[in-house]
């Protein structure tokens, strides 16, 4: 039975204590921390709109990137329902994802599966808010600017730039009346890695309709899928669990501090997947007892530091794979090859 | 006639495992050798009965020691697994090599699929404290689409 997360302060409030900060002085921008915080609390006005996600991840053996982009139609309604329909080439729906607060499904249009699992923070992490949130704050300077639109509409801009050579930046582009986040980019300096998410259309009030966001597990062909449903572990309960003595460390060069844990089954091998937070990236690190297959992009070759294994890339972040004794290690993360290698030396 | 074919040679033949001409020789040789035919179509029929069966995880230290040893005892081994012993040595002992020799060959298709472990690390992104929701939220469906899909759910190019 999950635990459901300690409630976030609604964005209202937040929205409410910002707009009063950004008033007593009249141009003033508004402080960036107290900006992230109405960025990320939960929507305090129901919404619609389409959205573009585009991808740069890696070169190809020829040397172009590698790029990925897809349309979606979004339904927001306060606190946390949401429904993501997204488009194929021709506008037609291809996948619908939708999140009751509780529970999550993934409808597959074409096999008419449905895959289910609970919904986005409905238990409680390892990591408490606030030590996570300390965390982003000793890791990354934020700062705001204005001046910009996003579908049509007046936006702050909010970067989060890492005191650490070879993470991500992040932009935030947010809606200076609702502080709803209207475009959302993760890049990194002079690499071909990137996400972007952007608003083209924005409907603020729109009333939504209760049945776009009915979870239906009773569909034929609904899945229980594992990964729609994970745990958070501490190390030690991983270790009463696996009865394996896991040598996972509590931190990792580059600000990456433990968060949570989490242990399932695949093909009858058991998976140990630690996962490393520094406020805003996360980094995966995989423990398995036999190789994983690598994706089949090009080989990313080493930079400064060594390479323990081959390092890949992928639509979700490189992938570094290397074995110590009779232990498999996969990681995934999007910090540079150079982190990568520094952190893996810092594995067991 | 020529040598015998060992049986490395023969789990190797029959996993597509060995080069050109080698497998020319072994192709020449096991038409010829009613011995070496008979040890390769035992071979054939266990290993496709042991490929088909449901396989029950060995723990990964006791493998590699038996590839180990498998490796180490090649050495001493090989001069004894010509037909003229594993014929009389009967099934078992054929079973046993097999077994050893599936072990190794079957390494490679053993391996872990990445997908399950990129849906459970885009899963768990979208709980950061800083998500990219909808980004996330597009690859995690996409990869469940990987996932579970068949092959309704292929376009038509």
């Amino acid at each position: 039975m999950p635990t459901p997360r300690t409630a976030r302060p609604s964005k209202a409030l937040l929205a409410a204590l910002l707009a009063a900060g950004v008033r007593a002085g009249a141009e003033r921008l508004p402080e960036p921390s107290a900006l992230l915080d109405a960025a990320l609390a939960p929507p305090a006005v129901p919404y619609q709109g389409r959205v573009m996600v585009a991808q740069w991840y890696g070169r190809a053996r020829t040397g172009e990137l590698m790029t990925s982009a897809e349309e979606m139609v979004v339904h927001v309604s306060p606190p946390d329902r949401v429904r993501r329909e997204f488009l194929a080439p021709d506008d037609s729906v291809a996948r619908v994802s939708i999140s009751d607060g509780d529970q999550e499904s993934v409808l597959l249009i074409r096999s008419g599966k449905t895959v289910l699992g609970n919904a986005l923070r409905a238990d409680d992490k390892v990591l408490p808010a606030m030590l996570e949130r300390e965390t982003l704050m000793s890791n990354y300077d934020l700062s705001v600017s204005s001046g910009e639109t996003v579908a049509g509409r007046p936006v702050w801009r909010l970067t989060l730039a890492p005191k650490v050579d070879g993470k991500s930046w992040q932009t935030l582009w947010v809606d200076a009346e609702t502080k709803v986040v209207l475009g959302s980019k993760r890049w990194q300096p002079k690499r071909p890695f990137a996400s972007e998410a952007r608003f083209l259309s924005f409907e603020p009030r729109k009333v939504q309709d209760p049945e776009l966001f009915r979870v239906d597990d009773s569909t034929a062909g609904a899945i229980q899928a594992r990964g729609l449903a994970p745990e958070f572990l501490t190390l030690d309960q991983l270790r009463e669990r696996t009865g394996a003595a896991s040598r996972l460390p509590d931190s990792l060069p580059g600000g990456f501090v433990f968060e949570s844990a989490d242990l399932f089954m695949v093909r009858k091998s058991p998976i140990r997947h630690a996962r490393y937070t520094d406020g805003l990236s996360v980094l995966s690190v995989f423990e398995t007892d036999r190789p994983v297959s690598l994706p089949k992009s090009a080989s990313i070759p080493a930079g400064r530091e060594p390479l323990p294994g081959p390092l890949r890339a992928s639509l979700s972040g490189k992938v570094l794979q290397w074995k110590i004794g009779a232990r498999h290690y996969t990681m995934m993360g999007d910090v540079s090859r150079d982190l990568m290698a520094e952190i893996a030396k810092a594995l067991p | 006639m020529n040598t015998h074919i060992v049986g490395v040679e023969i789990s190797a033949f029959l996993d597509g495992a060995l080069a050109v001409e080698d497998r020319a020789r072994v192709d020449a040789h096991v038409s010829a050798c009613p011995q070496c035919r008979a040890e390769l179509e035992s071979l054939r029929h266990l290993k496709l009965a042991l490929s088909s069966a449901p396989r029950r995880n060995m723990p990964a230290d006791l493998a590699l020691e038996l590839e180990r040893r498998l490796v180490t005892g090649a050495r001493w081994w090989t001069p004894l697994a010509r037909p003229a012993f594993w014929i009389p040595a009967g099934a078992v002992a054929s079973a046993a090599l097999a077994v050893g020799l599936w072990l190794r060959a079957s390494a490679p298709g053993e391996e872990i699929p990445l997908e399950p472990l990129l849906a459970a690390h885009s899963r768990y992104s979208a709980e950061a404290l800083v998500p990219e929701e909808n980004s996330v939220a597009a690859n995690y469906s996409a990869q469940m689409t990987s996932l579970y899909a068949d092959a309704s759910d292929s376009e038509a190019e």
